[in-house]
């Protein structure tokens, strides 16, 4: 059985007239990455510093494990938060006067790690972010991604059951993002929880087990990206071809394509066949239905006998897409939910 | 009615012992004490200078002073040990002065406070603040010990009641000086409202309560009478028991409500 180690419950934050989060009910399981997605403004840094204990909630509760199995409310356990949990918040700072070493030495003290065990972490955490030949440089010299940096090892320096990581590739260059990712690549190995937001949508698709979608407060999705994908009325799959479609007759394909395949797309006015001479190949938009999958194959290789080397589900746009989706919809409920108000 | 105010009494009652409950539960002496050994580290280069200042600003007055030595070893330390008042305000406001504020501002609050629970962090820092006026206070009891030994072959037990007595006075600027930098999101904002109100707002306040006591900085003025019992200042005649009464009365409000605005304040 999977076991619950953070848990929200009816959750809610309000500042004066506006709702940050609201009745927020969601559950963390052990060992799982679970990804917080949402717009700017949805709720999700409030989320994360509620369960911090940097904010308090208006009302609802958070609940975290207690180390025997069971859920206890975080206020009541503050030690199980502050040592079974790591949290990076935010933009982190630090006492800029202060070098890497002694930073993360006074907080594996606050933590009560063993004094024999500090210098042993502080070296494990700085060579996961590879900061280690900067351990006794200034942290005011340090440029914002190596500050990130420093944020992620002082999260992970007690080596915490449960890391809480909200937007840890902000300010970053693509390559320390990769490096960024491979770390949480790494805790996910070592059968780490993860409870992670992010904006960039990719990163999340390739190391989230679950996915959690928030805007103006409300949870709007949560499940696996597999199960949220079955849940979108449009979806892409994307055709490669041997080779390239003469460039006169690319525009009459794709009409004869999209009059074929009419039936199993979208009852839109948009044409469900886009061909891009980069792949080459057509981007084919459809109903998500494994049946018109099917019978869109069959219409490219039998009736059209098109030369195909490629044919799959495109997934690195899959969450961009679903998450635009899910957002418009949830914005025009909201939107429909306050003409009702007014009137 | 009655039973109205007993309602009111009870939630009052109920609240405090939940609010003492988890304190309790928060409270760890471990890092409470790593705190405090780390702010104290933290300012390490301030302290170097408060020594510094510290024993250029003695060493001169007494030696100054020993060319020509008073009559009395009391009139000595009135001379020494009376001048480092005004100084005071402006060491802890260097110390205490943003000491709260800056976690927010600076945005360090959002990686100490996952860490540790925010009555250790106040009760650490407040501790290593508190520590810097004890240090200040120390240099001239030290100073003066070797100096009145030198010079009269004796320490008059005045030097420590005024030992206890500024340190009480130090005390009362730190208190004033962390409700502020709890209360503001600035550190420099807290810093220059906490002084103006110390210089200018309780001395107004003083004024307008027609009796020198109910400002902190009358007790620079009031702390003569410790080696001169008879001493006046001029209009009124001083009595150090009203002063110490009025320290505490800034002091023990200003720190609980510090502490309380401190730990319920929004990262």
């Amino acid at each position: 059985m999977t076991q619950t180690v953070v848990k929200f419950s009816e959750l809610k934050k309000k500042y004066h007239d506006l709702i940050a989060v609201n009745d927020l009910n969601l559950e963390i399981y052990q060992g799982e990455v679970l990804g917080f997605v949402g717009p700017n403004g949805a709720g999700k840094t409030t989320t994360m510093k509620m369960l911090g204990g940097l904010i308090k909630p208006t009302s609802g509760q958070i609940e975290i494990t207690n180390g025997n199995g069971s859920l206890a409310k975080a206020r009541e356990v503050p030690s199980e938060l502050y040592r079974r949990f790591g949290f990076l918040i935010d933009i982190p700072a630090f006492y800029g006067h202060v070098t890497p070493r002694k930073i993360l030495g006074y907080y594996c003290r606050l933590l009560g790690v063993p004094k024999e065990k500090i210098e042993k972490q502080i070296e494990w955490a700085l060579k996961i972010v590879k900061l280690t030949r900067w351990k006794n440089k200034k942290i005011k010299e340090f440029s914002k991604g190596m500050k990130q940096r420093l944020g992620l090892a002082q999260a992970i320096v007690h080596e915490p059951d449960v890391a809480v990581l909200d937007e840890p590739q902000t300010g970053l260059d693509p390559a320390a993002r990769i490096q960024v990712r491979k770390i949480m690549k790494k805790l996910k190995d070592l059968g780490k929880t993860i409870f992670l937001s992010s904006h960039m949508l990719y990163e999340i698709s390739e190391i989230c087990d679950r996915i959690a979608i928030i805007n103006r407060g409300e949870l709007i999705a949560v499940d696996k990206l597999v199960n949220l994908e079955q849940k979108m009325t449009k979806q892409e799959i994307g055709v490669e071809l041997l080779e390239p479609i003469n460039p006169n007759n690319v525009n009459k394909l794709v009409k004869e394509i999209s009059e074929k395949i009419k039936a199993f797309s979208e009852n839109d006015d948009k044409i469900p066949v886009v061909y891009d001479e980069n792949i080459p190949g057509f981007h084919i938009y459809y109903d998500g239905k494994p049946s018109s999958r099917k019978n869109i194959h069959k219409i490219l290789t039998s009736d059209l006998k098109l030369p195909i080397i490629g044919f799959s589900r495109v997934r690195t746009s899959r969450l961009e897409e679903l998450y635009i989706e899910l957002v418009e919809n949830n914005e025009i409920k909201y939107t429909q939910n306050n003409k009702l108000k007014r009137r | 009615m009655k039973l109205n105010i007993l309602k009111i009494i009870n939630l009052r009652g109920d609240k405090l012992m939940a609010l003492n409950l988890e304190m309790k539960r928060n409270l760890s002496m471990n890092q409470i004490f790593v705190i405090y050994k780390f702010e104290l580290f933290l300012h390490r280069k301030r302290y170097y200078l408060m020594l510094i200042l510290g024993l250029v600003m003695y060493n001169l007055t007494a030696i100054i002073l020993a060319f020509s030595p008073p009559p009395d070893v009391k009139l000595f330390m009135a001379s020494t040990v009376g001048q480092i008042g005004s100084l005071l305000v402006f060491l802890t406001l260097f110390f205490a002065g943003g000491v709260l504020a800056d976690e927010f501002d600076k945005g360090t609050a959002l990686t100490n406070f996952t860490k540790t629970g925010r009555d250790n962090f106040f009760i650490g820092k407040s501790l290593a603040v508190f520590t810097s006026v004890l240090i200040w206070n120390g240099i001239p009891l030290f100073e003066n010990i070797i100096f009145s030994l030198a010079l009269y072959q004796q320490v008059p037990l005045e030097l420590f009641s005024w030992f206890v007595f500024y340190c009480l006075v130090g005390g009362t600027y730190v208190a004033i000086y962390l409700l502020f930098s709890a209360i503001f999101r600035s550190g420099t904002q807290a810093m220059v409202m906490a002084f103006f109100f110390i210089m200018a707002g309780a001395t107004a306040f003083g004024i307008l309560l027609g009796a020198p006591y109910y400002f902190p900085i009358y007790a620079e003025i009031a702390v003569i009478q410790i080696f001169d019992p008879s001493a006046v200042d001029g209009v009124f005649i001083i009595d150090l028991s009203y002063v110490i009464i009025m320290l505490l009365a800034y002091l023990i409000p200003c720190l609980v409500l510090a502490y309380l605005r401190f730990r319920t304040r929004d990262v």
